[in-house]
């Protein structure tokens, strides 16, 4: 003991440079773990999205739905890693410049996004201190996914895998990212020119996601018995109720994730926590924010859709994302109120894309994500004008969040309509209408995935609510199709 | 002999150019290019196999008139092979 201490006694007093050298190190590394962790959390969205897309399927098509999930991970990752985090680093003045187009505040930054960069491999030169453009990147590639995960389920049950692939790639590794580097980054024209304010991505991750899903729904169609031929909305019942709303919950826990690797903090270079303009905010602010969002949410679906167990749960995501916008300087009882209406607006929209648009929406991820995610951005504008944002402390206004959203819209549904349908064109969109009826599990995997389990007639709820045997329903709606004749028009 | 092969005169070489060190390497840059190439190869075999897959099955089930008539138990209760 005392010989220890007389040989601590007898090191080298370190110096003041010493110190500063050590905290620095201390600080990088804790933002480093910080980033990984919320990695970790931020899975558990894409667990969730997999349970309630596949709750929501029939049983002829759960495990089809779910394979979307797991492989939007397969081709996500390496086209982000390719050219997506590219055009993060480097597309946002819009197109890059001669030399870095990044912020003054990361000079390089652009250079370390290449794939051959020492941004992106293990970097074994400056291991303690040149490492955290890979986590930032991964926190980054985690939000790709969602907005994938975002399309995927309003596409289920007659969307090719293949062709759900492409626009996920187009999605999740161009189009949202190009919006993220105009208008969610501390360089951003969106942000340096008109204080465009998204602070956790209403707008930038989800309503774009709603925006590109709409425009391949329109070319998508609706699966076959949805609309009876005068127009009027029939409903699938899900295979798994219970599986859907355990995977909302899990979605939400990864929200937490989301929201935290939304912020920033690097004790030595900033004064504490910043939002991803690097303009002050606080943990608690968003974890508060995020925690009353889901309250009113919850609310507000529950008061709108009369206690819809789907949507009830579906206002809890509709309310944190029409708050996320302003979550890091809104308060609580400001974030509960416009969660409440953001929770009744997804049960409003979504009624009206489905009955009078008569589009298709399995989940209704158009209108929980999509129109949502320009309400909160919209919301800003009205609850935070005037507050300085970004590195040029740019007021937020009404003007600028109407830029933003002007230049988003288009930005995302129009490379998801042109594309889906090309794909069209090419008859590599949709499922044929045989293997649909049949369900795509069969003619995907071959097999049936509740082996012991009898099939029972299909069950399909009339738009005057009546739940009957599908099975005449379909078989009708197939051969009008077909262009063969059709004996019943009403279930 | 096993150590005759001459792998400590070239290994660190070899570690050189296929591991990641200082970034901007030969190797760094055939590696990716490879990588893009698993990655395009991959994207145009789903669409190639799942069209087939599609194609295969819903042949079969118009062939065997899966859906000329209304069933009990819905629209599907056989696989096309059977």
């Amino acid at each position: 003991m005392l010989s220890s201490l007389f040989s601590l006694l007898a090191q080298e007093t370190p110096t003041i440079e010493d110190l500063k050298a050590q905290i620095d190190l201390d600080s990088l590394v804790l933002l480093e773990v910080y980033y990984f962790y919320t990695v970790v959390v931020m899975w558990l969205i894409h667990v969730g999205f997999m349970a309630y897309e596949t709750g929501v399927s029939r049983r002829k098509n759960l495990m089809s739905t779910a394979m979307k999930n797991i492989l939007t991970i397969a081709v996500v990752t390496p086209t982000f890693y390719y050219f997506g985090w590219y055009i993060y680093g480097c597309f946002e003045e819009g197109w890059p410049k001669s030399g870095h187009a990044s912020p003054d505040a990361f000079p390089g930054f652009c250079g370390l996004t290449a794939p051959w960069s020492s941004g992106l491999g293990p970097n074994m030169e400056s291991n303690l201190t040149g490492h955290l453009s890979l986590v930032f990147f991964l926190a980054f590639l985690l939000f790709s996914w969602t907005t994938g995960s975002i399309m995927s389920g309003a596409v289920i049950e007659r969307i090719r895998l293949s062709a759900y692939l492409l626009l996920t790639v187009t999605l999740g590794s161009v189009v949202w990212i190009m919006d993220a580097a105009w208008g969610w980054s501390s360089g951003g024209w969106l942000t340096t020119r008109y204080g465009f304010h998204d602070s956790i991505a209403s707008l930038v991750v989800h309503g774009v996601a709603g925006a590109f899903a709409f425009g391949v729904l329109l070319n998508l169609g609706p699966r076959i018995g949805k609309y009876d031929v005068l127009g009027r909305a029939r409903s699938f019942r899900p295979h798994n109720t219970h599986l859907t709303l355990m995977g909302l919950m899990l979605i939400f826990t990864g929200f937490y994730g989301f929201y935290a690797a939304c912020l920033f903090i690097q004790s030595t270079i900033f004064p504490g926590w910043l939002n991803i303009y690097l303009s002050p905010t606080t943990l608690g602010a968003i974890a508060m924010v995020i925690t009353i969002g889901f309250a009113g949410g919850f609310t507000g679906g529950w008061f709108a859709s009369k206690g819809d167990p789907f949507w009830t749960l579906s206002g809890g995501l509709a309310g944190v994302i029409s708050v996320s916008a302003g979550a890091d300087v809104y308060h609580p009882s400001l974030a509960y109120l416009l969660a409440t209406s953001g929770g009744m607006l997804a049960v409003w929209s979504g009624g009206y894309i489905e009955k009078r648009l008569r589009v298709d929406d399995a989940v209704s991820a158009v209108a929980v994500h999509g129109v949502c995610g320009f309400y909160g951005v919209f919301l800003v504008g009205i609850f935070a004008g005037g507050y300085p944002t970004g590195i040029n402390n740019i007021p937020v206004s009404f003007g600028g969040q109407l830029m933003g959203m002007m230049a988003f819209l288009p930005l995302a549904f129009l490379p998801g309509y042109i594309l889906s349908w090309i794909l069209k064109r090419f008859n590599l969109l949709r499922v044929p209408p045989e293997v649909e009826l049949e369900g795509l599990d069969l003619a995907e995997f071959g097999q049936d995935f509740y082996p012991e389990f009898e099939r029972v007639p299909e069950i399909i709820v009339t738009p005057d609510g009546q739940e009957v045997d599908s099975a005449d329903i379909l078989l009708d709606a197939y051969r009008a199709t077909n262009g063969k004749p059709t004996t019943r028009v009403e279930a | 002999m096993w150590n005759s092969f001459p792998y400590d005169e070239w290994s660190e070489t070899v570690t050189d150019f296929w591991t990641f060190g200082p970034a901007n390497s030969t190797g760094t840059y055939i590696l990716t290019v490879l990588g893009c190439i698993l990655m395009v190869a991959s994207l145009i075999g789903w669409v190639w196999l799942e069209k087939q897959k599609l194609d295969r099955q819903a042949a079969a089930l118009r062939a065997a008139g899966a859906f000329d008539q209304p069933t009990a138990a819905g629209p599907r209760t056989t696989s096309a092979g059977d």
